[in-house]
């Protein structure tokens, strides 16, 4: 499951969610500050390092972003084409590359193909930093999180509860799904129209089954006695240290550092 | 004056006050619960037994408030719980007198790690870190899962799910706990963890505990009193020996009684015991035999060897049927790892046309995996499996499902037509027969099963056990001669049980080769011509009944445990009685020989 906590004693895995959260905040603001690839290159080559310090497994890293493939690829190509090479301001950028149409039709401009690898960058870094984030903290801190932003209990009670069903869900889709190829449903064959169809089979005795359990899960909170006390406890608080404090306040320096050099140009196409 | 009064005649309360209730579901078409009332003064352990559906879960939901509180409808009559009306008190306070543990344990469980989910019930009350730590200490060490605090709830086996529920109950530190059918979906082991449970917690918390239980055998163990319920209203009340030591009321209200019941009660109605010495538990009849048996020897060799030739084991069975016909099923050293779990490793195992195959062992013990590679629902890690002679390696399930028919636990897995008919013929719309040749068949399957009357109704309209009579037929219109029958009795009560395998015998008898996972070790000896057990991804028995739940000690290493009458045949051994006793008849016959 993509939201999985990896447990690990790492400095990234000890910083208090807080922390984490603000740096998050502050990479993503890096990111759209510049325009030029090789400044997010820079962000991205530093959060790679905390990835790396985090000991995060690469593999599953890669497993996130390796179907966004083909979206980096058609991102590249509609932003070369459809940045004119007018809406840039360097002359660099303002380069025509080449004409894909004869008669000096189409043009891709070189500015185009830059914000193309720009665009990328930005989302391989906010796929990566957004992982480490999740990776690195267990849910129950986010929790936590969202109780100190006073949050009504509800709403993260919700989220818990959501995502403590996508493994039952998961498995409950993979019996109905076993039951109905096993008495000759073709599920996975066939064009688009009646593989639609074909989930048919697989959706209605999830949904039937699924009104069952929110029944069931119903008394079940009611017997927890929840909705008992307006307040409730957690089992564990988070406290924020001194290592915490130093590397939000770095972190935000850093930020205003950047928002000075992006108004004085730095970065821009 | 009127002080005094109310003092004097303040009796202790009573654990449960249930005083003519009566209860009917909004648009119900009838009364669920129909004037009922009984009372429990603490501490007891109280079972409520009767056939599904009369009444049993709507009962469990009224001691504490669940019924009117979130489901409402027409209440008559009154509930207190520790002296507490439920109609005047909510549920969420309720529930620090009264815990109501629910049959599934899946949505019960709210955390996403073992420890979160303890705390969320003590959380809501608003206890503080400190007091609902050392709840959730106290309640997973009653339920023996101490050291499981970090583990993720989804990694949790269905036993020791229906623990963390039973925890998460326990840790509002409830005075009354009413369990509603705590084990009718494990396996042996899980049963025995539970049972333990609950022994501990009669031992260390003085509970009063109301389990609603299918099994018998559990109940004539530990229950001080057993209430039967039958279209809502209680029929009968009193201490187990009196219900299940007289096997025809037993009958009457459709309970199993256990088998050293129905051993006993054959025995008085061949008049060699009065019905009081009718034996409740295996100890008293093992007692009661061998005090019959005084003097008297039940060894008789030519019986014996009788016996043996009629039941040869199972490995003469292969070397003997000669190889003419390719057998149903033939596996060849399978393996089959999920990530880097083996959950089946150098399995083989030939299973001959027209056989009936029970295949039994605890949860995760191999069995669900090693069939699922029957119509390739799962392909092989190594080794071969053939079906019919045929390799199955790049096949289709959907060709498969022509020679494999796969029957899952839970009918409403598979449902979702909106006619009857038109569900049993969704795997044949896919073969490319004819409209006329599939109208056929569906009408041939719905006939076998029963259900041609209800060809035009909506499957959800049905019964549980028509519902899974509609499954079954779904399977059997693809016409395969192989049937995998996957926990066919579970959750079902005893009348359920006896019509599906009344069918599933029926299926056997018309040429079928039955391939049956259970957890009933009763249902196996009654039905099954062979067994086959698993541990650990193994099979380490593999024999015909007799001979395989004799082997007390392969039994107990893969913690199964063979029916209570095999298991006071053998501690009768000693005094000649024969090994391999499988049902009560035999048992009876051999007993009775020697008087």
């Amino acid at each position: 499951m993509f939201l999985e906590y990896v447990p690990g004693k790492s400095p990234v895995h000890k910083l208090d969610v807080r922390a984490k959260v603000v740096v998050f905040i502050c990479l993503v603001t890096l990111l759209f500050l510049f325009k030029h690839p090789a400044y997010n290159a820079f962000i991205l080559f530093a959060v790679a390092i905390i990835a790396f310090s985090a000991r995060l497994p690469f593999s599953r890293l890669w497993g996130m972003l390796a179907p966004l493939v083909p979206v980096f690829v058609i991102i590249m190509i509609i932003t070369g084409y459809t940045y004119p090479a007018s809406t840039f301001s360097s002359p660099f950028a303002r380069q025509v590359l080449f004409y894909s149409w004869p008669g000096k039709r189409l043009p891709v401009s070189t500015g185009g193909i830059l914000y193309g690898f720009t665009l990328l960058l930005r989302i391989v870094t906010m796929v990566a930093s957004s992982s480490i984030l999740t990776l690195t903290t267990p849910l129950g801190d986010f929790l936590q999180l969202l109780r100190i932003l006073r949050v009504p209990y509800e709403i993260s009670f919700v989220i818990t509860t959501g995502i403590r069903f996508v493994p039952t869900m998961e498995a409950k889709s993979t019996m109905v799904l076993d039951a109905q190829r096993s008495r000759g449903g073709m599920i996975d064959t066939g064009g688009m129209v009646q593989r639609i169809k074909a989930y048919v089979p697989i959706m209605v005795p999830m949904i039937v089954d699924s009104i069952r359990m929110s029944e069931n899960l119903a008394c079940a909170m009611l017997n927890r006695g929840y909705g008992a006390t307006r307040d409730w406890t957690t089992l564990q608080e988070i406290k924020m240290t001194l290592g915490d404090y130093l590397v939000i306040a770095a972190a935000i320096v850093i930020t205003g550092i950047a928002v000075v050099m992006a108004q004085h140009g730095y970065g821009m196409l | 004056m009127m002080g005094v009064n109310a003092l004097t005649d303040t009796k202790a309360v009573q654990a449960i006050e249930v005083d003519s209730l009566s209860y009917r579901y909004p648009k119900g078409p009838a009364y669920s619960l129909r004037d009922i009332s009984f009372s429990v003064d603490s501490p007891r352990f109280v079972a409520i037994m009767g056939p599904t559906g009369s009444g049993k879960t709507t009962l469990a939901m009224t001691l504490n408030g669940l019924i009117p509180q979130l489901f409402e409808g027409d209440l008559a009559g009154r509930v207190s719980v520790m002296g507490m009306d439920t109609q005047r008190f909510r549920v969420q306070t309720l529930v620090s007198k009264v815990g109501l543990v629910m049959q599934d344990p899946e949505t019960q469980i709210f955390g996403i790690t073992v420890e979160e989910d303890v705390a969320f019930g003590p959380g809501n009350m608003g206890l503080d870190t400190e007091r609902i730590r050392k709840r959730i200490d106290d309640s997973l060490r009653i339920v023996r899962l101490t050291g499981y605090e970090g583990r993720f709830t989804s990694q949790l086996s269905g036993g020791e799910k229906q623990r963390l529920a039973i925890a998460g109950i326990l840790a509002m530190y409830p005075e009354i706990l009413v369990l509603d059918e705590p084990t009718s979906e494990l396996d042996p082991l899980g049963r025995e963890e539970i049972y333990k449970a609950i022994d501990n917690l009669q031992r260390e918390r003085n509970l009063t505990i109301l389990a609603v239980e299918h099994s018998s055998e559990d109940v004539a163990e530990r229950a001080d009193e057993v209430i039967v319920v039958n279209s809502g209203a209680i029929v009968w009340r009193g201490h187990p020996r009196d219900l299940f030591c007289n096997v025809p009321l037993t009958r009457e209200f459709g309970i199993r009684p256990p088998q050293v019941c129905e051993f006993g009660w054959k025995l008085h109605e061949l008049g060699y015991i009065s019905s009081s010495d009718v034996p409740l538990t295996p100890a008293e009849a093992g007692e009661l035999t061998r005090t019959l048996l005084k003097g008297k020897s039940l060894a008789c060799q030519g019986e014996q060897g009788e016996r043996d030739q009629l039941q040869p084991s199972s490995g003469t069975r292969q070397s003997a049927a000669p190889a003419l016909q390719s057998p149903a099923v033939l596996v060849e050293g399978l393996e089959h790892n999920y990530g880097n779990i083996t959950a089946v490793r150098g399995v083989n195992l030939e299973i001959e046309k027209g056989e009936f195959v029970a295949l039994i062992g605890q949860n995760g013990a191999g069995k669900t995996t090693l069939v699922k590679h029957f119509n390739n629902l799962l392909k092989p890690s190594g080794g071969k499996v053939y079906i019919n002679g045929a390799d199955t390696a790049g096949k289709t399930i959907g060709s498969l499902s022509r020679h494999v028919g796969y029957v899952f636990q839970n009918p409403d897995h598979q449902i979702f037509c909106s006619t009857v008919s038109e569900e049993v013929g969704y795997g044949l719309r896919h073969l490319g027969l004819s409209e006329a040749e599939t109208e056929k068949r569906v009408q041939d399957v719905l006939e076998f099963v029963n259900l041609q009357e209800v060809a035009d109704r909506h499957p959800f309209t049905l019964g549980k056990g028509e519902r899974q009579r509609l499954a079954v037929a779904s399977v059997l219109a693809m016409r395969p001669n192989i049937l995998v029958i996957d926990e066919p009795t579970t959750g079902q009560d005893w009348i359920g049980a006896e019509h599906m395998m009344g069918l599933v015998k029926n299926l056997h008898e018309s040429g079928h080769t039955i391939i049956m996972i259970t957890h009933d070790m009763r249902i196996v000896a009654e039905y099954a011509e062979r067994v086959v057990v698993m541990h650990k991804g193994r099979i380490v028995a593999d024999g015909t009944p007799s001979n395989v739940f004799s082997k007390g000690d392969v039994l107990r290493a893969a913690y199964l445990t063979p029916p209570q009458i095999s298991q006071l045949a053998a501690e009768l051994e000693d005094y000649g009685m024969p090994p391999g006793i499988t049902t009560v008849d035999e048992a009876v016959a051999v007993v009775s020989r020697a008087l």
